[in-house]
């Protein structure tokens, strides 16, 4: 496999001598499994050459994804910072560790585990809100059954002043919330189907 | 060893680890792709000319609205009218909302200033990716469409969820599901059939003396001070627009609003004049608000997130003490 290997990796990148390449190509093409190498081996470098990169079938990616998002919170842990500065020899190591850590915090990210409560402040004066760091809970779960009905609903209509006093604000938020992007179409359906009741 | 060798056998070690994260990779690109997604609809939204009718479910209850929205340069407008019960409508003229609401006889909070408040999704996609994660979720059909399912899933306990379905060609929102935080919907709105359209005419959006103007974009020359601030919120909102609107009875309102990229609060704040307030806890639907009343004024927090959310928002509300 390793002699394969090899060869399949010198087709990649340019480097095997001319009088092989024939070769090698007929022995790609007749072989199923070094056609599976060859395959893995170029997604393999492109990883390398960016890490960004966009990589083919979807529903593989889901099936990684929904692995990913059950690992246990214990690959959560990791909040190593990633190396900043490196000789430029040392270019593609740091492209294998940054390959290594940023998925790692992904899976983070995805276990949805926090490695601890931070209160991080962007004031510029006291007179700025603080942010809170909330602790993070499980993602939904995929949706089921539409069953409205199941939704419990305080009543939002206590006096009439009142109750016409949160219309107000109500339909007053909704202007603001989201001119211009999606969400314009979420609150304008709340008031019109709210001012049903 | 020959200097080859040892090149090439990096070279393969190399490769062989790239190959062992693979899978990882494979996630990184669905994020990747999610996000492109988000951000190609949340333009469509916007750049497009439609004509469709929505569903609207919650609370036991459904509405059936029609949906007219035209792009023309930069003129932006959109209709919406109940096709359930008595008549009611929105139209939104690109800062100017118009409501036609035959039972409202007041409007207390008529002059709120929405202009350039727009979210920013995508522009705001990393702080749209800071609490909620992003995911490709397959595909589905919905009103004769193909469409590509998007979930995002809240971080923490201080917004909803949405899972959104996103017309393949155009990248339409063809439906919104609000999650709450055992996954299950809250509230859905669907298109059950929409229809590019470039040329729909005025008179579509014509109104008439019973519409009502609910926002007249105003600037401040002199914008009233403000007496209250926000000390801390939930990780990942911020504080997009505070001023002080001004109600029917000439009485100062001093609004903050505040959101995450996708979810939104609105804080008001006014004397207390010894009426009626809201203390406390009460949603509908997905909407939740909390009032309080401190200092003297009436705090009220509203907003299409969770409970704890409104409430600790509202908590946080304090009073600035001005120098003089």
């Amino acid at each position: 496999m390793t002699e394969k290997y090899q060869l399949i990796c010198d087709l990649i990148d340019d480097e095997l001598p001319e009088d092989a390449r024939p070769q090698a190509i007929k022995a790609l093409l007749a072989d199923k499994n070094l056609q599976q190498l060859w395959a893995a081996a170029y997604i393999g470098k492109e990883l390398l050459n960016n890490p960004r990169a966009h990589v083919p079938s979807a529903s593989f990616a889901a099936k990684v994804s929904s692995a990913i998002a059950k690992e246990p919170p214990i690959l959560a842990r990791v909040s190593t910072p990633v190396a900043v500065a490196a000789p430029p020899n040392k270019t593609r190591k740091n492209n294998v560790i940054q390959l290594i850590l940023k998925p790692v915090a992904g899976v983070a990210v995805a276990a949805g585990v926090a490695a601890g409560v931070v209160v991080v402040s962007d004031n510029i004066g006291s007179s700025q809100p603080q942010v809170i760091a909330s602790s993070p809970v499980a993602a939904p779960a995929r949706a089921g059954v539409v069953n409205p009905a199941a939704i419990k609903t305080v009543d939002w209509q206590g006096s009439p002043a009142v109750s016409q006093e949160l219309n107000n604000m109500l339909i007053n938020h909704a202007q603001f919330a989201n001119t211009g992007s999606y969400q314009s179409l979420v609150p304008y359906a709340r008031i019109v189907s709210h001012e049903q009741q | 060893m020959r200097a080859s060798s040892v090149m090439n056998s990096s070279k393969k070690w190399c490769y062989l680890w790239a190959l062992c994260l693979l899978p990882l990779g494979f996630a990184h690109a669905g994020d990747e792709r999610a996000q492109v997604l988000l951000g190609k609809m949340c333009s469509a939204m916007v750049d497009s000319s439609y004509r469709g009718t929505l569903v609207y479910l919650r609370d036991n209850k459904l509405d059936s609205i029609s949906i007219i929205k035209r792009k023309k340069g930069s003129d932006n407008i959109e209709k919406m009218q109940t096709l359930t019960g008595k008549p009611r409508a929105v139209i939104r003229h690109n800062d100017v909302v118009m409501c036609l609401l035959p039972e409202r006889q007041t409007l207390n909070l008529p002059a709120g200033n929405p202009r350039s408040l727009a979210i920013g999704v995508p522009q705001d996609m990393a702080k749209i990716t800071a609490v909620y994660h992003l995911k490709l979720e397959g595909k589905s059909r919905i009103a004769g469409r193909d469409s590509r399912v998007l979930l995002l899933a809240p971080k923490d306990q201080y917004r909803y969820g949405y899972r959104l379905w996103i017309d393949n060609k155009r990248h339409l929102l063809l439906k919104n599901d609000l999650l709450g935080a055992d996954g299950k919907p809250l509230e859905q709105l669907m298109f059950t059939d929409v229809t590019i359209d470039n040329n729909l005419p005025d008179s579509l959006f014509a109104e008439d003396e019973n519409w009502q103007p609910l926002a007249k974009p105003k600037d401040h020359p002199n914008p009233p001070p403000l007496h209250w601030r926000l000390q801390q919120m939930p990780a990942g909102f911020a504080l997009i627009n505070h001023d002080v609107q001004q109600n029917a009875e000439h009485q100062g309102v001093e609004h903050l609003f505040l959101s995450d990229g996708m979810s939104a609060v609105s804080v008001y704040i006014k004397p207390d004049n010894k009426g009626e307030s809201l203390q406390g806890h009460v949603n509908m639907g997905a909407i939740n608000a909390f009032g309080a009343v401190r200092a003297g004024h009436k705090i009220v927090a509203v907003g299409a997130v969770p409970k704890a959310t409104v409430e600790l928002i509202n908590q946080n509300i304090v009073p600035i003490h001005h120098a003089n």
